[in-house]
C-alpha cells in the first residue's frame, strides 16, 4: 500500500515538471489577459504552483476560449 | 494592480516587512537553541540535531499562529493592517521554516541509520486507528503539504487562474493546516515531554486565534447599519452621515454587504468585496478620486466600479437615491461595471 502511494506520487510529479516545463515555456501566454506580460523569473516561480495543480492548469491551457 | 506579471514587485515597504520577518525569525532560532545548548548541552549528534526540530517546529508554529491573528487584528484595528500587506511573504517563509523542520527531522533519523523507522511509522495502517499513538508525524506531513500548495500559490498569476473564490478557498487551508499542526503537537512532543511550556504556547496560541476571530466577528456584527424601510430599498441615512471620501457598510437582506461611499456631493454603492483578495473595501478611502481597498490599494471608480485603465478589474454596482433626505440603496446588484453614482446635490426629494 505504502509503495502503490508512493509510486503515484511519484508519477503525479513526474508528470507534472513535464507540463509544468511545457507549460512555461510556451503555453502561460495563452491563459494570460490580453496585452499581459510575464517575466522569466516570475515563469520559474510558478513552477512548484503547477506541478502542484498541472491538471487544473492543463484544463485552463487547453480548453477552447470563452467569448465574453 | 498590474498588467505585467513579475516575480515579486518589490518596494521599501517589501523589503522592510521582510527584513523585519527575516530578523525575527533568526533571532527566534538563535534564542531557541541559545537556551537549549546552554541549559541541556546536547549527548550526542542526534540529541543535537533534536534541537533543530525543535527550535524550527517552535518557530513555524508561531509563524502560523502570528498569520491567523493578523486578519482579524486588522479588522480590529487599522493600526495592524501593514501586517497584512505583506503576509504573502510571511506565508512563505513559514512553510520554507516548517520544511526545515521536516529536514531536521529526516536527519535525525539518518544519523541514527533508522531511516527505514520512518517509513514503518507512517505506514503503520493499525496505528492510524488510535488516538494515543496515532503517526503524529503523519499529520505534520499533511500540514506541510497544505502549506507547500499555499505557498506555491502565492502570486497574483494563480488569483487571475483560480479566479479569486477558489483561490481564497483553497488559502482557507490554511485553517485545516493550524488544526493538524495543533493535533501533530499534542499528539507528539507533548506525549513524551513533560514542559508545561509546550501546552501553554500550543493552547496559548489556537485560544488567541480564537479569541481574536471571535472579536473580529462580533465586531462585523455589530457594525452592520441599514434598515429595509421601503420594499426594495435599505436606508442608509443622510448624505452628511457618510463621512467625506469614506463608505458606510450596509447588509442587504441576502447578507450581501454594500459599501456605500460619498465623495463630495456625490454618492455611489458597491459591493464590498475587492475583486482582488476579496477585502473590505468599505473600510477603504476615496484617494485621487478612486475608491481604495485598504488591503492592497486595488482602486475602483465610484461612478461605475470599474478599475480606471490599462486595468480591468470591475465590481457590481447597486443603484442608490435620496428619499426624503435619506440616502437608500436598492440591494439588487448591477452587472459589474454598471454606472450608478447620483449627485446628491442635485437630487433632493422622491427621485431616483
Amino acid at each position: 500500500m505504502g509503495l502503490f502511494v508512493t509510486s503515484v506520487v511519484a508519477v503525479y510529479v513526474l508528470v507534472g515538471l513535464i507540463v509544468a516545463a511545457v507549460f512555461l515555456s510556451i503555453g502561460v501566454q495563452s491563459v494570460l489577459p490580453p496585452s499581459a506580460t510575464m517575466t522569466r523569473p516570475a515563469r520559474m516561480m510558478l513552477l512548484p504552483g503547477v506541478v502542484a495543480l498541472w491538471p487544473y492548469v492543463l484544463y485552463r491551457w487547453l480548453r477552447p476560449p470563452t467569448r465574453r | 494592480m498590474s498588467v505585467g506579471f513579475r516575480a515579486v514587485q518589490w518596494n521599501r515597504d517589501k523589503i522592510v516587512y521582510d527584513a523585519i520577518l527575516l530578523l525575527a525569525v533568526a533571532a527566534f532560532i538563535g534564542i531557541f537553541l541559545f537556551v537549549s545548548f546552554t541549559e541541556h548541552p546536547p549527548k550526542d549528534r542526534p540529541d543535537e540535531i533534536d534541537r533543530y526540530i525543535r527550535a524550527f517546529g517552535a518557530c513555524a508554529f508561531v509563524m502560523l499562529t502570528t498569520i491567523l491573528c493578523i486578519g482579524p487584528l486588522a479588522r480590529l484595528s487599522p493600526h495592524f493592517l501593514p501586517l497584512l500587506y505583506n503576509r504573502r511573504h510571511f506565508g512563505v517563509l513559514t512553510f520554507i521554516v516548517a520544511a526545515l523542520h521536516v529536514w531536521f527531522m529526516i536527519e535525525w533519523y539518518d544519523a541514527q541509520g533508522n531511516l527505514p523507522n520512518l517509513w514503518i511509522e507512517l505506514t503503520t495502517w493499525n496505528d492510524y486507528f488510535k488516538f494515543i499513538g496515532f503517526p503524529f508525524k503523519a499529520l505534520g506531513i499533511a500540514a506541510l503539504l497544505i502549506l507547500f500548495v499555499m505557498a506555491a500559490t502565492s502570486h497574483d498569476f494563480w488569483l487571475m487562474l483560480l479566479k479569486p473564490a477558489a483561490w481564497k478557498t483553497l488559502h482557507m487551508g490554511l485553517y485545516v493546516a493550524y488544526g493538524l499542526v495543533v493535533m501533530h503537537v499534542a499528539l507528539g512532543i507533548m506525549q513524551y515531554d513533560r514542559s508545561p511550556l509546550i501546552p501553554a504556547m500550543l493552547f496559548g496560541g489556537f485560544a488567541l486565534v480564537a479569541g481574536l476571530h471571535l472579536a473580529a466577528g462580533m465586531r462585523e456584527a455589530g457594525s452592520n447599519s441599514g434598515t429595509v424601510i421601503n420594499p426594495g430599498w435599505i436606508a442608509v441615512g443622510p448624505p452628511h452621515s457618510i463621512p467625506d471620501k469614506c463608505a458606510r457598510i450596509v447588509t442587504a437582506p441576502d447578507g450581501e454587504r454594500i459599501a456605500v461611499f460619498r465623495d463630495g456631493d456625490r454618492i455611489g454603492a458597491l459591493t464590498n468585496v475587492c475583486a482582488h483578495q476579496n477585502g473590505p473595501i468599505g473600510e477603504g478611502r476615496i484617494v485621487d478620486g478612486c475608491i481604495t481597498c485598504p488591503w492592497h490599494g486595488y482602486q475602483y471608480r465610484l461612478e461605475d466600479g470599474c478599475a480606471p485603465p490599462p486595468f480591468t478589474e470591475r465590481l457590481a454596482t447597486f443603484r442608490v437615491r435620496i428619499h426624503r433626505g435619506i440616502v437608500e440603496v436598492d440591494p439588487e446588484p448591477l452587472p459589474p461595471g454598471t454606472p450608478a453614482a447620483i449627485s446628491w446635490a442635485q437630487r433632493n426629494g422622491s427621485s431616483t
